[in-house]
């Protein structure tokens, strides 16, 4: 991230409180369908960026580059949408049935057709958005056809624990107890006793993270939380469940955390995928705000805490943090090289926490009963509990609180019901698209980070996407890639490169050399920048290991 | 660095377009110069260059070189020989020596040539001619600022160096704007401000400096005096002087108190335009700032009273204490690549190398021992002198080496007139010009990369030029020019080349007197250069090289300029440089920079073009009390109301017809940056010409 | 008073280096060579190419020497065999993705030949070889031309215009494999900000942004006698 352009935008934002370039661009976008040079003007003009810079930010994103028609229907690709036929058909049949190449623009501009990965209906695929309105399951086609698209129903949720950490409604208990009786070093010894792990992918401990900005001198105005609600993995929507069904939570957590690093100001970085986000938070907002649980002087404590929401324009890797932060900026969502980390020049390169939503839902809960109920949660296991997803194939799908350590054979067939119509598990794949793929076969696998990881596979962010036995591995090798190389951010020679490669040798109409192959994604792993080219080869791995013929590796 | 296989050689030489001095690699193919590029390891360019440097080189293959003598025979200039420019020149100046003295004689040194080839021309002109007529071009630009210099702490330079511009918490930039007159040093700022420095610009102007810094003062031209003092007042009032400083190492604060004790921001705004509040703000800044600069530029010089602001700008360095270390700089930003190095080498009227007074006995009889001829004790012309004595018809002969004054100089047309009084105009150039219309004898000159010397840059750092590709034709260095005149008057210069020139300047100059081309390397050497090689990155660490070793607080109050708006010309005029070329565009109008900017044009504020019935983009008429010009105007809210901006690239715009007599008052330098005029609609047909009107 | 040096080993060698000196900059010191392509020393390290890969003991894999800090104790190894093994395949596909050869005074070429990689052979000859860029001219500014087609977006030029001149003309384009870099809005350098300073050209690794007097020398047939 450039040093000068943060700068610049910093120095510009103080003294008029300025929009984001993207936001702008977005703006535009949403009024005539297309981004203009007269757009990109004006965005520099209000955001304080160079024109070029800005030119940069609308080449970037897909909501800025797809052409829009009057009407704007998008297909969603994810992998829980193409497990429900083990295909693209549905895009194939949006296209038949719309008229309109995937996207294009009709020539009167009256219709436009886009992809979208993912709009987070997983529990009922094929999902498609027409507007702001996401219809999806069963009919959902026929009726964005005929014009009168309905709103998809929302998951099921269910804690399978007794007292739920994450699935009950944010009431603000754990910030009115420790404005009442902690200080933020003890709230943050709290957090940090309570091992609570980044529940984002990477895992890395959350206190451990609040710490480095807890001790920086710098003024709370000039420190910040940044919350990562950029739910890009195909197949999950537990963050969508958290800051839709239960933004209070987050908000909770957010001013909690902020209590304990000493910031001022939090962001909530949602996705425009999930147009439903930041309605929901903002009204949350409003109401946390007018109850004094939010804002200035919060409950009378002296403490005061802000937050804004502000929403991507689709791109994967922002859910990446240094890529989060550029994109939270207005910038181009492209991945940095750490050090520096965000905890040390983040936000307007000020010390900033990034944590993901669900991360933070665990907060409360540590706020309130401590760090060791906490980590009685899971016994021998991860401390606390997590939120699952599980997608369509299965009989009973939705978000799930379960502990660490559960087996996934009780995940999948005791509250997934196992598949529908009775069909096999042919795989499970776990935590996103950069998870390996476990085969039905393993699904005595525990549910926590090192079981996973010893079977080639990682917990993530929790999503899981079941196959059944119709699916062609191969055929799921090129969804992958496909999505892989769509999504790089384009910053790193082997990503930028070896994901188009890696999806041209599985594209071809051919055996598949599997030393080439394999060297590739030994040099996407060594080599890339961030987790994306560096997790991309683990499922493309697990499909060589395990289904080697079905992939034609030779 | 890999060879590359696409040039024959590369070499590493020095930029011969402005002060900041980069140091260059020039590939060339065959004789040809293909390409330039920054060398890594330049001190002040650190591996960047800019526009000119980089690219501006194709003028040295331009077809209207010059590479054959010219002499003028009925009226005409026409193609000669070597030998019969030469005798031409012998005959000429011993005949006008014979029949009028040595002092009907006078020359320019060259700014844009080498130490080597000034010290050649000023020892031509007091040794084989006999006269200390010798002047150069930092007589119309920085003269003021070696002046002030001199007359605050000591020396005619930089009192640092460039690499302070990074340590500097706070930067004042007054009267410059280094992004497009010194691009290199203003990249090097505006990374410095983003970076943390808190630049305050000074300008009429809003600069792209302007728009990175920490505050922007708009002053009325020719009022930095009271600007200037108005800081000094509040630095005392509010005590921000460095005590124990000015108590060790400085004189006059007494005299300087009680001047600025009545100059308050008030009064101040009163003047400059400048907000009360700003001022108070910009001492604060400066005042409480741990480190500290100042860069100038010709925007103070170049006014009446310049001579006095370069010493009311030391004297914020000194109530300060920001000077002598790392971080605190006075930094004139010299506009010419050699404009240090010709005057520190003694192409002046009154100085030797060093700027010792020909009046020294001890100087002289040092030089008389080894130049073996009597020298004048006398001083001698400078620059306007020598154009009034042409038209009194005293000056007889002039000799002007890569200098066009017919377009550079102020009150062009009175240039005109002391050139066309002339018996004897020698023009030693690289090109036809302006000046050469009334040249007896024009001599083909090498450019800055067909010949080997050293070039002097803005922080008197001494750097190496070399030859990267032959001079065209029959084209001279002006070394070798000097040294074939010379030998024809009867005084041979004893050199087999530039380095054994340095070593004559080093032998007579003690602060040269460790310079050598080979401890000058890649990385030059900044004088004083002592005789072990020991150079001086850092002047007055600590003492003043003044007597007693302290600085002087100069206590000057404000007076207003040559020149002010009235109801007939009610705008002023600020002239200045462009990007794109450089100065009178001989080199940069003959490349493709003239694409990047092919024309003149008047900025002026959108109420100004409204009051004065001005559109953007019309052909506007703006005169002076001394001439007019036509030019196309450009409507922007970056220069203040009340003021316009124009450059003086173009010979066709003919900028400095408008420009007056009016000049500063220690050193003539003229007053480019204060003239009135006024701005209408052009009127069809009438185009530049002096306003008979006023002539006086 | 200077702050006590960090004291790693490299390549065998016991060395000091200043607190904050990257295992990159350590080892150019020494005068070991690490390969890398979107690496300037003007330039803040930017972490792109990920050909300077270098072994670090204890740690899970090679580590981009020109992003991580030297820290006390640690024991570097620039010539590691994964490491190099690695770049080279990370250059190998670099080379996949230009439609032509890189000309051989281009940093490119030099750092492929000098990690056993044929410059010359052409895209098809690499490994992985597939689309290539789509050919496209830019030189509408009379000294600056753009080769998109050249361009490895390993963003030097967007940064040095950044870093060193400030003119902010420059920027990446695109994503993914069609990431590249434009002037301005797009129309090229002359309707940018751009100041014609050259140091997008200086630093570029592959002649995507060259001299247009130099690439007009090379496409002539006889280049040398162009020059006259």
């Amino acid at each position: 991230m450039s040093r000068n352009l943060i700068e610049l935008l910093t120095r510009f934002d103080a003294g008029a409180g300025a929009p984001t370039a993207l936001d702008v661009l977005k703006q535009a976008v949403d009024d005539h369908g297309e981004v203009t040079d007269d757009d990109r003007r004006r965005a520099a003009e209000l955001s304080g960026l160079p024109e070029a810079t800005v030119h940069g930010v609308s080449t970037y994103y897909d909501d800025l580059t797809q052409p829009r028609g009057a009407r704007h229907v998008r297909v969603c690709t994810g992998t829980a949408c193409w497990a429900a036929s083990g295909s693209d058909a549905h895009v194939a049949a949006a296209v038949a049935a719309l008229g309109v190449g995937l996207g294009c623009r009709s020539d009167d501009g009256a219709l436009s057709l886009g992809e979208t990965v993912c709009l987070g209906f997983c529990h009922t695929a094929p999902a498609f958005r027409d507007g702001e309105t996401v219809d999806a399951g069963p009919g959902a086609l026929d009726r964005i056809v005929a014009g009168h698209a309905l709103p998809a129903v929302e998951p099921e949720w269910e804690s399978t624990l007794a007292e739920p950490v994450l699935i009950r409604p944010g009431d603000f208990s754990g910030l009115r107890q420790a404005l009442a009786g902690l200080t933020p070093e003890q709230l943050l010894a709290e957090v940090q006793g309570a091992t609570l792990r980044g529940r984002g992918g990477a895992g890395f401990p959350a206190g451990q993270k609040w710490s480095f900005v807890a001790r920086n001198p710098a003024p709370p105005a000039e420190k910040f939380i940044v919350v990562n609600g950029d739910e890009g993995d195909p197949g999950s929507y537990i963050d969508k469940y958290l800051m839709e069904q239960n933004p209070a939570l987050l908000l909770e957590g957010m001013a909690l955390a902020g209590f304990a690093v000493g910031a001022a100001r939090g962001f909530i970085y949602c996705r425009s995928e999930y147009p439903r986000s930041k309605p929901a938070l903002e009204a949350a907002i409003a109401r946390a705000v007018s109850a004094g649980e939010l804002g200035e002087n919060i409950l009378g404590s002296g403490f005061s805490f802000h937050v804004e929401v502000r929403e991507g324009a689709g791109s994967y890797v922002v859910g990446e943090e240094t890529a989060l932060l550029a994109s939270l900026q207005g910038l181009r969502g492209v991945v940095s090289a750490r050090p520096p980390f965000p905890a040390e020049r983040g936000y307007h390169g000020k010390p900033t926490v990034v944590n993901n939503v669900e991360t933070l839902c665990n907060v409360p809960f540590i706020a309130r009963h401590g760090a060791a109920a906490y980590c009685e949660l899971s016994p021998g296991a991860t401390p606390g509990s997590k939120l699952i997803c599980l997608n369509e194939r299965f009989v009973r799908p939705g978000v799930y609180e379960v502990r660490f350590g559960t087996p996934l054979r009780e995940i999948c067939e005791r509250l997934g019901g196992g598949l529908k119509d009775g069909a096999p598990i042919k795989a499970l794949q776990i935590g996103g698209p950069l998870g390996g793929i476990l085969p039905g076969s393993l699904l005595d696998t525990a549910f926590d980070f090192a079981a996973l990881a010893a079977e080639g596979c990682m917990l993530g962010h929790g999503g899981i996407v079941a196959f059944d036995d119709a699916t062609d591995m191969r055929a799921l090798a090129r969804h992958l890639l496909r999505f892989g190389a769509h999504e790089s951010c384009g910053k790193c020679f082997p990503c930028r490169v070896g994901l188009t490669r890696a999806l041209e040798l599985v594209e071809a109409d051919a055996p598949v050399d599997r030393g080439r192959l394999e060297e590739l994604l030994e040099t996407l792993e060594v080599a890339s920048l961030c987790a994306h080219g560096g997790g991309m080869p683990a499922p493309i791995r697990s499909l060589i290991r395990h289904w080697p013929a079905e992939l034609g590796v030779a | 660095m890999t060879a590359d296989a696409r040039f024959d050689v590369t070499t590493t030489t020095t930029c011969g377009y402005c002060g900041v001095g980069c140091r260059l690699e020039a590939h060339a193919v065959g004789d040809h110069i293909v390409a330039v590029s920054p060398a890594a390891d330049g001190p002040a360019n650190k591996g960047h260059t800019c526009v000119k440097g980089r690219f501006a080189h194709q003028f040295t293959r331009s077809r209207d070189r010059l590479t054959a003598p010219l002499v003028r025979e009925n009226g005409e200039l026409r193609l000669a020989s070597w030998d019969e420019a030469l005798d031409r020149i012998t005959f000429d100046l011993t005949r006008i020596k014979a029949e009028h003295g040595p002092d009907a004689i006078a020359g320019l040194a060259s700014a844009r040539a080498t130490n080597e080839d000034g010290w050649a021309m000023q020892r031509v002109f007091r040794a084989a001619i006999g006269t200390n007529n010798i002047d150069n071009c930092s007589r119309v630009c920085h003269s003021p600022t070696s002046y002030g210099l001199r007359k605050s702490v000591g020396l005619s330079g930089c009192s640092g160096s460039f690499d302070d511009i990074e340590q500097s918490e706070v930067l004042i930039v007054i009267g410059a704007n280094p992004t497009q007159a010194h691009p290199v040093v203003g990249a090097r700022m505006k990374q410095a401000a983003l970076n943390g420095t808190k630049i305050i610009t000074v300008d009429p102007r809003r600069t792209e400096l302007a728009d990175v810094g920490a505050l922007h003062c708009s002053l009325r031209p020719g009022t930095n005096a009271a600007f200037l003092n108005g800081i000094a007042h509040v630095l005392i009032r509010d005590g921000l002087v460095d005590e124990a400083f000015v108590r060790d190492r400085v004189e006059g604060f007494t005299a300087l108190a009680d001047l600025v004790q009545f100059v308050t921001p008030e009064v101040v705004e009163e003047i400059t335009g400048v907000p009360a509040a700003d001022l108070v703000q910009v001492a604060h800044l400066w005042g409480e700032a741990r480190t500290g600069s100042i860069a100038w530029g010709l925007g103070v010089t170049e006014q009446r009273y310049g001579s006095e602001c370069v010493q009311m700008i030391c004297n914020l360095a000194l109530l300060t204490g920001k000077i002598g270390r790392p971080g605190c700089t006075l930094m004139p930003l010299r506009g010419q690549n050699n404009v240090q190095g010709v005057s520190d080498i003694g192409a002046l009227p009154d100085c030797y190398s060093t700027y010792r007074p020909v009046g020294d006995e001890s100087v002289a009889t040092l030089f008389e021992a080894t130049w073996g001829v009597p020298l004048r004790r006398e001083r001698g012309l400078s620059l306007p002198e020598m154009l009034d004595a042409a038209i009194a018809g005293k000056l007889k002969a002039l000799w002007i080496c890569g200098y066009d004054i017919g377009q550079s100089d102020p009150d062009t047309a009175k240039v005109e007139a002391a050139l066309a009084n002339l018996e004897l105009l020698i023009v030693q150039d690289i090109f036809e010009n302006e000046t050469s219309r009334e040249a007896h004898v024009m001599l083909p000159a090498a450019s800055f990369l067909e010949k080997t010397g050293t070039f002097t840059n803005a922080e008197r750092r001494i750097q190496l030029v070399h030859a990267a590709a032959a001079p065209p034709g029959a084209a001279k260095t002006d070394l070798e020019i000097f040294q074939l005149v010379s030998a024809r008057l009867g005084h041979e210069l004893p050199w087999s080349g530039p380095e054994d020139v340095m070593l004559e300047i080093g032998a007579l100059t003690p602060k040269f007197a460790g310079v050598t081309y080979e401890r000058i390397g890649r990385g030059g050497l900044q004088w004083p250069v002592a005789p072990d090689g020991t150079d001086s990155p850092r002047l007055y660490e600590q003492s003043f090289a003044l007597p007693g070793g302290k600085a002087q607080l100069a206590a000057i109050p404000y007076k207003p300029p040559g020149d002010e708006a009235s109801e007939r010309y009610p705008l002023i005029l600020v002239t200045g440089r462009r990007l794109e070329h450089y100065n009178v565009g001989t080199m940069t109008r003959r490349t493709a920079n003239l694409e990047l900017l092919p024309g003149e044009w008047l900025e002026i504020h959108p109420d100004d073009a409204t009051a004065h019935g001005v559109a953007d983009g019309q052909q506007v008429e703006v005169e002076s009390r001394n001439g007019r010009i036509q030019v196309t105007a450009r409507l922007t809210e970056r220069i203040a109301p009340g003021h316009v901006f124009t450059a003086f690239h173009f010979p066709e715009t003919r900028t400095n017809l408008l420009i007056g007599q009016s000049a500063d008052i220690n050193t003539s330098c003229p007053e480019y940056k204060v003239v009135a005029v006024s701005v209408t609609p052009a009127r069809v047909g009438s185009g530049a010409a002096r306003t008979h009107a006023v002539v006086a | 008073m200077s702050t006590p040096g960090v004291k790693l080993t490299m390549d065998g060698a016991e060395l000091e280096v200043a607190p904050g000196t990257t295992l990159l900059e350590a080892a150019r010191a020494a005068g070991l060579w690490i390969p890398t392509l979107c690496f300037d020393d003007r330039l803040a390290p930017f972490g792109a190419c990920r050909i300077c890969l270098v072994g670090v003991e204890g740690a899970k894999g090679p580590v981009a020497s020109c992003t991580t800090e030297a820290r006390a104790g640690m024991v570097v190894e620039t010539q590691h065999a994964l490491s190099r093994r690695i770049a080279r395949n990370v250059v190998e596909l670099v080379l996949s993705e230009l439609p032509v050869p890189p000309a051989p005074h281009t940093e490119l070429a030099q750092v492929a030949q000098r990690l056993g990689l044929d410059p010359t052979a052409g895209p098809a000859a690499a490994r992985w070889a597939g689309v290539t860029h789509e050919p496209q001219l830019d030189h509408r500014h009379p000294y600056l031309a753009l080769q998109h087609e050249l361009c490895i977006s390993c963003g030097r030029c967007v940064r040095a215009c950044d870093e060193v001149q400030g003119a902010f003309a420059l920027t990446a384009v695109g994503r993914g494999f069609h990431a590249n870099i434009a002037a301005g809005l797009g129309a090229g350098f002359a309707e940018s900000s751009c100041v014609s300073c050259g140091a997008c050209a200086d630093t570029c690794p592959t002649d995507a942004i060259s001299e247009r007097l130099l690439f007009d020398l090379a496409a002539a047939p006889d280049h040398r006698g162009a020059a006259r």
